[in-house]
């Protein structure tokens, strides 16, 4: 059957519905009053089957009183007119059949030979019923009846006719009112969908649908209007900038074939750049491996070089050890000679003649000298052979300067040298080598006066240059823009020194000597140098005083530098020291 | 109950036990005041008992003495025994014994006026103007109604009682 396969149109589906709906409802209609139906009609069978048990009941009465079976059954006998009795009974009041009745064409039907109880029992194809018979309150008996349910069945039988042509009737009208009625639902659908189908094969976008009412089938006909003209102006739209693209297109054609050649001709530039490259780099290779060999002799030279500033070094230490070794060695006689000659001199062991006197303090005058140089030369050693050790501990300042100047004071007055002394501003306590620091400031006092003509200026000054923590740029500026005049060099590493102190002090010595000149302002701190060896007959020294400052004020962290404006200008000889104030 | 179902027992029903033919008699007394309507003036009132009166000599034993306790349509039975058809106010059921033959023509004159149901067993009690004559045939007891006399009298018989009784017509 059509109807149970997928309908292909919404009419069908429309007419399906209703078909189906109509007679689901009469089916089910039909079904519950034929199932009522035969419930009240079995009742009313049992009802009917009662009274006709009473009416013939009661017409028993009396041949039940009189014991009259002939009349009972004569009773009975009127039951034939009713054909669905198949078989009767009587029964008297000790249960014994009294009378019975079948209908002739019956014989199947077997009749109680006792009564049951009173009530009615459906049997497969029958209705039985055992009634008793009551006259005044006294059971005279019991009436049996058996009917059969051929008129139940017929009934039914009529009823499934009756339903089977409703359903027929019905579903041939609901046909016909459905096929009227779905276009009400179907006609606008299928008016959409065939405007929807000829727009979709034409391409064409301005055909509109016709809407005819305000249901939801007409307001969809409109949204549909609204949509396909969306669709027109977007189809224009879209046809407008295909053209444009197609136009973008061919430009970018050209373009792509301009530049495919562009891109060719670079190619092979690039080709051959490659080619070069190649070349160029099988050079520097070469280049390379040749600069490897070179690095590595190179490395190999530095090595050697290492080796012999070692084994120099190595010589050096073993100079410096052999040369305290021997100070010391000669310190010792020298001393018993001094101090013999200073026996002698003291005229304790008898008088001196002018000459003697005169020879002798030559004697003692250069055996001091070579006791200094000797005590320089140890010194010097020292600090060459890394010896010298320093031995900080807190000391005044202040009277240190002045006990340094104590100490030259007699040759100044001597020499009518005016000392003059510079010492504001300065930390109470220091932390440095006393003994060294002591040593440094009489070097340079005493080469002061050395060089100092009579009558002249000697100079100590002594001042806080730079507290580190305040300004310590102004300090560095100031050894910095020296450096860059050349008037003394001053190394990163110094400055670093320098720096990481807390603070320092600037002492300085000038004099209105003889002066240096430029190139000798570095050469004095070497050893045994002095400005003018014709000097050293002069003015006698060691020629190792300022080398031991320079080494000395070195291991503090500190630095000594001199400065002098010429010939006969004086000079002024600094140090720095970075002071550690606790 | 229990007795009047053997009461109403039919011959020979229960082997082994004869029923006395005056059993089965007392039952059909019993029963004809169920079939019968008297008019409601015979009785004093809706209480009123029912009179069953024996003329003449009495045999039937103990027998119709179990009707004393019975009930018909609401009324007692009341049990008398006469020998001259005399204060018959509240008689209802007359059984007239077989002593009575010769008086008979008599009695059923005196009777005539008073709705009162006579009943005998003596032989053609029927057709000689009674009501209701019982009568044995071949042993089983069967009764005969003088249609006539009962529809002269004011007494209403049931056309059941009528239809299982023989008729008999003043002949």
């Amino acid at each position: 059957m059509s109807f149970f396969q997928q309908p292909q149109s919404i009419r069908s589906k429309l007419i399906l519905l209703t078909l189906g709906i109509s007679l689901s409802a009469l089916i089910f209609t039909c079904i519950s009053y034929i199932i009522y139906d035969r419930i009240t009609f079995k009742q009313k069978m049992v009802r009917d089957l009662e009274t006709l048990s009473d009416i013939i009941g009661g017409n028993c009465e009396a041949a039940l009183a009189f014991y009259d079976p002939d009349s009972a059954a004569k009773t009975l006998e009127t039951l034939r007119a009713e054909k669905h009795i198949l078989a009767a009974a009587v029964f008297n009041n000790t249960n014994q059949r009294f009378a019975v009745y079948r209908q002739k064409t019956e014989r199947q039907n077997p009749l109680p030979s006792t009564p049951s109880k009173s009530g009615y029992v459906f049997q497969d194809r029958a209705l039985v019923l055992f009634r008793p018979i009551y006259l005044e309150n006294e059971k005279l008996g019991t009436i049996y009846l058996h009917s059969d349910l051929t008129e139940l069945d017929a009934r039914l039988t009529r009823f499934l006719l009756i339903v089977a042509l409703l359903i027929s009737v019905a579903s041939l009208g609901a046909y016909f009112l459905a096929s009227r009625l779905q276009k009400m639902v179907s006609a606008p659908i299928l008016h959409l969908s065939e405007v929807a189908r000829e727009i979709s094969e034409k391409q064409d976008f301005s055909i509109r649908a016709e809407s005819r009412g305000g249901d939801e089938t007409g307001f969809l006909i409109e949204r549909f209007n609204d949509m396909v003209g969306q669709i027109e102006e977007r189809d224009k739209a879209l046809r407008m900038t295909q053209n444009e693209l197609e136009l973008k297109y061919f430009q970018l054609e050209v373009q792509l074939s301009e530049r495919t050649k562009a891109e060719e001709a670079l190619k092979q530039a690039r080709d051959e750049l490659e080619s070069r490259v190649v070349e160029r780099t099988a050079d520097l290779a070469k280049a390379n491996a040749d600069l490897t060999n070179e690095v590595a002799e190179r490395e190999k030279t530095a090595l050697e070089l290492e080796r012999a500033k070692e084994a120099a070094e190595a010589a050096n230490q073993a100079k410096s050890e052999f040369l305290a070794n021997m100070s010391h060695e000669l310190r010792t006689p020298l001393n018993h000679i001094i101090g013999f000659n200073e026996l002698v001199l003291d005229k304790n062991y008898g008088d001196l003649n002018p000459t003697q006197e005169e020879f002798l303090n030559d004697v003692l005058q250069s055996s001091r000298h070579l006791l200094a140089l000797i005590n320089d030369i140890l010194d010097l050693s020292k600090v060459e052979a890394g010896k010298m050790e320093l031995e900080v501990s807190p000391l005044y300042l202040r009277s240190l300067l002045e006990s340094s100047l104590i100490m030259v004071k007699e040759k100044a007055h001597k020499h009518q040298i005016k000392l003059l002394t510079f010492l504001e501003g300065l930390p109470e306590m220091i932390r440095a080598d006393e003994r060294k620091l002591k040593q440094i400031l009489y070097n340079l006092l005493s080469n002061a006066l050395k060089f100092t003509p009579d009558g002249g200026t000697v100079r100590l000054e002594c001042k806080t240059i730079a507290d580190c923590g305040e300004k310590p740029q102004t300090w560095l500026e100031e050894i910095e823009s020296r450096g860059s005049n050349d008037e003394i060099r001053v190394t990163s590493d110094e400055i670093r020194d320098i720096r990481n102190s807390p603070s320092a002090i600037r002492i300085s010595v000038s004099d209105t000597g003889i002066g240096l000149e430029e190139k000798d302002l570095e050469r004095i701190f070497e050893p045994f140098e002095q400005a003018d060896n014709s000097a050293s007959r002069k003015f006698q020294g060691t020629g190792l005083g300022l080398s031991l400052s320079k080494q000395m004020v070195e291991l503090h962290g500190g630095r000594i530098w001199a400065e002098s404006k010429g010939q006969g200008q004086g000079s002024v000889f600094h140090f720095i020291l970075p002071v550690d104030r606790n | 109950m229990t007795f009047l179902g053997i009461l109403l027992l039919p011959a020979g029903s229960i082997p082994g036990e004869e029923i006395r033919e005056e059993q089965i008699k007392a039952a059909f007394l019993y029963n004809f005041a169920k079939f019968i309507e008297w008019p409601t003036d015979s009785f004093k009132s809706e209480s009123s008992p029912l009179g069953l009166y024996i003329l003449g000599t009495d045999h039937w034993g103990p027998y119709i003495d179990v009707l004393k306790e019975k009930n018909v349509k609401g009324r007692k039975i009341v049990l008398r025994r006469i020998s001259r058809p005399e204060n018959l106010e509240e008689c209802h059921i007359l059984f007239i014994s077989a002593s009575e033959r010769n008086n008979l023509r008599s009695h059923l004159a005196l009777l005539k006026n008073h709705n009162i149901l006579t009943v005998s067993d003596m032989e053609r009690f029927a057709h000689q103007g009674g009501m209701i004559g019982l009568i044995n045939i071949e042993g089983k007891i069967n009764f005969e109604v003088n249609i006539e006399t009962v529809y002269s009298s004011r007494l209403k018989f049931s056309a059941q009682l009528l239809k299982v009784a023989r008729i008999i017509r003043n002949g």
